[in-house]
């Protein structure tokens, strides 16, 4: 199972390499995002300051959306998933590789716009030890369970508005804790930051192993 | 034609309505008045039931959602179970959010309070709006009921994470008023809300069986509809032309 | 609104928005059990 991921990942990094659709589309697409948040919340009042966690959350749940999709466009040429059904791939692999892919991604994205909140927030970077473990469980979480999701609608013709539609309410509380815990380590409030990182770290196990248990049946109806 | 009643259903009908009926009327004439809250204390006997039916309605479609998928109990009847359930807990989640709303505005002065029960509530309607769509999504029944099951299962496991997630965010709900150790109401007040529990439960299970019934129906219709439909143009076209083109028709249809 | 016009929405809506739920799926199986033979359904 471990090599067919690393085989998988390597494969859907190196697409992704040769392709550059995250870095030229993707993270463009969570800067704006960023910027739009600026012109929808006025920057002098301090909003913006305040609500820079939950804001790069959503910037980053946003962007998730398009990275799951392309995951599985990448798929859908060449009846690629055909190939990979019979492929003497173990689906677990399949998905772990694809997830791991997807997560590498977001993690990049992440560096990325923490930087722009930084720059366009004003934000103060304290409590890098919870910061960064929020990221590692959060971003676990959302490319597991964006994996799982992305295979399941697949094979669908209404997979572009299904998917947000499926992820979206199951993520909600990634986005809760993710936030509730950067703003407990920003200073931004008295929470247990550490917390919510455990509630996190639920989150991702659940759905890796849901994951894991799922890929198969899924990649069949896919 | 009755459809998808029988006696089961008349006798069920009867007693949701009656413990329907004695539960309005207590909740609306024979209680009395909220030192607090005054009259709007009477939506205790209709907001936390439909409340509590909409996430026991999720708990089914959750357990039959896995029990289609386990290949030792896999039944047609499972994805039947799991897709009526999910579209009444839609209606109770719906009609919970609803009377939240409703009893939070005179109350907090607000339509919305983002406090932890109602956020919860407001999760699963949406989680279980998604999982209505893909039931939707036409083609083959039996992809569709694996990928509802797959799905059934994944969309309310999260439920749980949700429900720690919005306790320790927000709590402004009266906290629990039956499941602590000297219950906050008593008496009539308390005698009403349980019996309109109990109401709310034959309710739930009256429309249920109605819908499931109403699923195996439209499944039929699907598989079989189609067959049938086409053996009654036969017979109508047969009808019609008597014996030349009838025969003229077997022979093509005849390789 | 007085309270009672409150406590009355609530009672309103919720056994309303019920009794128009089952009156849609009394009308569905009602429609559906006419284009199917009396064989089909199981719990007569």
């Amino acid at each position: 199972m471990w090599r067919d991921a690393v085989l998988m990942a390597g494969k859907d990094l190196r697409i992704e390499a040769r392709s550059r659709v995250a870095i030229n589309q993707v993270a463009p697409f969570a800067v704006v995002v960023l910027v739009l948040f600026g012109f929808a919340l006025e920057p002098d009042r301090g909003v913006l300051a305040q609500a820079a966690p939950g804001l790069f959350w959503v910037a980053v749940l946003f962007a998730g959306l398009l990275a799951v999709q392309r995951s599985f466009a990448v798929e859908s040429a060449d009846a690629a998933r055909d190939g990979l059904r019979l492929s003497a791939l173990d689906p677990a692999g399949i998905f772990l590789g694809k997830a791991a892919a997807v997560a590498l991604e977001l993690m990049g994205l992440e560096a990325l716009l923490t930087a722009g909140v930084v720059v366009l927030y004003g934000t103060d970077l304290r409590g890098a030890a919870l910061l960064l473990a929020t990221a590692a469980t959060a971003t676990v979480g959302l490319a597991a369970c964006g994996t799982v999701y992305g295979v399941l609608v697949a094979g669908l013709r209404v997979r572009e508005t299904l998917l947000p539609l499926l992820l979206l309410p199951v993520v909600a509380p990634v986005l809760l804790g993710a936030t509730r815990a950067c703003e407990a380590a920003l200073g931004q409030s008295l929470d247990d930051g550490w917390r919510w990182v455990t509630l996190l770290g639920v989150f991702a196990v659940l759905y890796v192993t849901l994951g894991i248990l799922a890929f198969g049946s899924l990649l069949e109806e896919a | 034609m009755s459809g998808t009643a029988n006696r089961t259903t008349r006798a069920l009908g009867l007693a949701a309505l009656s413990a329907t009926a004695v539960t309005v009327y207590l909740g609306l004439v024979v209680t009395p008045p909220d030192q607090v809250q005054g009259q709007l204390v009477r939506l205790i006997y209709i907001h936390p039931a439909s409340a509590t039916f909409s996430f026991v309605a999720c708990g089914v479609t959750f357990a039959a959602s896995l029990l289609y998928l386990w290949p030792r109990t896999r039944s047609r009847r499972w994805d039947h179970l799991a897709a009526s359930s999910a579209e009444i807990a839609a209606v109770f989640a719906a009609l919970s959010l609803a009377t939240g709303s409703i009893w939070g505005r005179p109350t907090w002065g607000v339509w919305w309070t983002w406090d932890a029960r109602l956020t919860l509530t407001a999760l699963l309607f949406a989680l279980l709006l998604g999982y209505l769509a893909l039931r939707r999504i036409g083609g083959p029944a039996e992809t569709r009921s694996k990928l509802s099951a797959v799905a059934g299962v994944l969309l309310f496991a999260v439920v749980p994470v949700d429900h720690f997630a919005t306790e320790w965010w927000r709590t402004l709900h009266q906290g629990d008023t039956l499941f602590r150790p000297k219950p906050l109401i008593h008496g009539s007040q308390l005698a009403t809300m349980l019996l309109s529990f109990l109401a709310f439960a034959l309710i739930y299970g009256y429309l249920l069986v109605h819908r499931y019934r109403l699923e195996q129906l439209e499944e039929r219709l699907e598989t079989e509809g189609l067959e049938l439909a086409l053996a009654e143009r036969r017979a109508e076209g047969a009808a019609e032309s008597g014996g030349v083109v009838g025969a003229g028709a077997s022979q093509q249809v005849a390789p | 609104m007085s309270q009672w016009g409150y406590v009355a929405a609530g009672y309103g809506v919720v056994f309303g928005v019920l009794g128009l739920y089952l009156a849609r799926l009394l009308r569905r199986s009602r429609n559906l059990s006419r284009s199917l033979p009396e064989q089909e359904r199981t719990w007569r």
